[in-house]
């Protein structure tokens, strides 16, 4: 053998190892073997395991920190394995905001995040007792407890307890209520996605939607109804198919009636989400519960702007009552602007495809709508009618309001931390059990219902996600869960390609 | 250049290019196993040059060897 081939069986035998070890290297790493990942950015230089704050137009550079003009805005987080926990630590400044949230991605169908508070003005500025564990504080009117622990042992037994973002494993109760069997119709035109609770005691949850396609974009217009407990289990879920008409060009659907009933179910808050594109109309809910409020938004439709489809629709002004404090309007249509009336307070949508924000008292208000065609979010519920309304979230506030019969307030919330000038730090802390990883990524969103309003914004300036598995894995286990993984993916690779070739 | 040598350079080529289809067949296979610890963007910088020169030596004909044979 000569000189040259020995080295040349060397150098490839080096060649190699190196190659391998590099590998055996990388999956180690990303084996996350002592359960502890921290990903830092100061979002000033892209990174693989943190991405920049998305979408770019609702961003600007300035100096070293990002200014965030309008909501929501993301972040991805790379997630190698599954972890348990997530603490997210923000460093920001804010320019007046009452509320930030900061939001994770969760398994749930559709657009769906769990929002907890980076930042509260309100439970900044109470002046109650307050007991913090790191993560969660305990507000108190009078001091009777000294620690966390000693509260939640009995706060099933003690009355005006309520909690913010915490929760306490109560369910809402009405003792009072009495079921009665009519039925009601709600005969209120509602386009597009809804959720709504109920209550229910004695009596099966029995509702029949009819609903309608307008065939107003092309691709299929499915709906998806599904219902929630008071734990928030699903328990019930149906799928309604498009009808056939999938083009822009096809008519309006026929009416379709869609019946839910779900007899012997324990008496309690149940929440049902109609989960659809805007191209679905709710034209009316028959149904022999009593109450009913929707939940965050609702979209009222009854208007001439949709003539062209329905020849039936009620053109009468609607009458809503709401709790929440923020109430945005929007429209999509010249039919749409009008002068809306909250509590003897007018506002005017002069314009189309903006949102009009005005702020409502601490109370329920009623809002006039004289002419529907709009859409109206809020961080509260919506009753179309007065005795249809009831609060099922006073046992999880979320937004504090001095109600006189609170006298503890629990919070899955700690004040945020002064660094320096007025930059603020503060952490929350993620439970990742159903936390969506989506191509290896975790999905958080930023967001602060005031934030498009009158130019006001929050800068944003290091980002510090550490990542923790609680029930750590073997180092064999690990890598047999890796191989696993491999394998799977690679038979379902191979088995493709197969069934294209042949 | 020696025949050796020109073995020696396609053999690098052929480790860099199976290196880089490996990558890039574990990165399908699970994303972020590869890309969330190296950059293959920027590798592509440092792998393409040293591929195209392993190339440019292995094809290159040898001359002294065309030299010895005309002799």
């Amino acid at each position: 053998m000569s000189k040259i081939t020995k080295l040349r069986i060397l150098i490839n035998t080096m060649g190699i190892l190196l190659i391998l070890i590099l590998f055996s290297w990388l999956i180690r790493k990303d084996l996350v073997l002592d359960g502890k990942l921290t990903i830092e950015s100061d979002l000033t230089q892209k990174q693989a395991m943190i991405s920049v704050l998305y979408p770019e137009h609702r961003t600007k550079r300035q100096d070293d920190y990002f200014i965030i003009n309008n909501e929501p805005i993301y972040f991805n987080v790379r997630s190698p394995i599954k972890f348990d926990k997530a603490e997210v630590e923000i460093e920001f400044k804010n320019n007046d905001q009452e509320i930030i949230n900061l939001g994770i991605k969760t398994l749930e169908e559709g657009w769906d995040f769990k929002n907890y508070t980076l930042y509260n003005e309100t439970l900044n500025e109470i002046e109650w007792e307050k007991i913090s564990d790191g993560s969660n504080t305990l507000y108190q009117r009078k001091k009777n407890f000294n620690n966390l622990n000693n509260f939640l042992k009995v706060s099933n037994t003690i009355e005006g307890v309520s909690a913010y973002d915490f929760d306490l494993g109560e369910s809402f109760l009405m003792p009072d209520y009495i079921p009665h069997y009519e039925e009601i119709k709600i005969e209120k035109c509602l386009r597009g996605e809804h959720k709504f609770y109920t209550y229910l005691k004695n009596e099966a949850m029995d509702f029949t939607f009819k609903i309608q396609d307008i065939n107003r974009t092309d691709g299929e217009d499915p709906l998806i109804i599904s219902v929630y407990n008071s734990y928030g289990k699903k328990i019930y879920s149906k799928i309604i198919s498009d009808d056939g008409l999938i083009k822009k060009t096809d008519p309006a659907s026929l009416p379709r009636y869609i019946s839910i009933y779900i007899p012997d179910l324990e008496e309690g808050v149940y929440k049902i989400e109609l989960s659809a594109n805007d191209d679905i109309f709710i034209r009316q809910i028959n149904t022999k519960q009593q109450k009913i409020v929707f939940i965050d938004r609702l979209y009222l439709c009854d208007n001439a702007e949709y003539s062209d489809g329905f020849i039936d629709l009620r053109l009468e002004p609607s009458r809503i009552y709401t709790n929440g404090r923020l109430i945005s309007f929007y429209t999509a249509h010249t039919a749409g602007l009008q002068t809306i009336n909250l509590d003897n307070r007018q506002i005017y949508i002069s314009q189309k495809h903006q949102w009009f924000k005005i702020k409502s008292q601490p109370q329920l208000s009623q809002i006039y709508i004289p002419k529907n065609d709009i859409k109206i979010s809020t961080r509260g519920i919506f009753a179309l009618e007065e005795n249809q309304y009831f609060n099922p979230e006073i046992i999880d506030l979320r937004d504090y309001s001095d109600i006189s019969e609170v006298d503890y307030i629990i919070a899955k919330y700690q004040e945020p931390q002064k660094i320096k000038n007025d930059w603020l730090k503060n952490r929350v802390v993620f439970d990742l059990q159903n936390a969506k990883i989506e191509n290896g990524n975790l999905k958080f969103m930023l967001s602060s219902p005031n934030l498009n309003i009158d130019g006001q914004k929050i800068d944003i300036n290091k980002i510090k996600v550490k990542l923790i598995k609680i029930n750590k894995t073997s180092t064999s286990e690990a890598y047999q869960n890796f191989w696993q993984n491999i394998n799977t993916k690679f038979t379902k690779y191979f088995s493709l390609i197969k069934n294209k070739i042949f | 250049m020696s025949k050796g040598t020109k073995k020696l350079s396609m053999d690098i080529f052929y480790m860099l290019i199976g290196a880089y289809i490996a990558a890039m067949f574990l990165e399908y296979l699970k994303p972020g196993l590869i890309s969330n610890y190296v950059d293959l963007n920027k590798a592509i910088y440092v792998l393409v040059p040293v591929a195209l020169i392993c190339v440019f030596v292995g094809i290159s004909s040898p001359k002294k060897h065309k030299e010895e044979n005309y002799d």
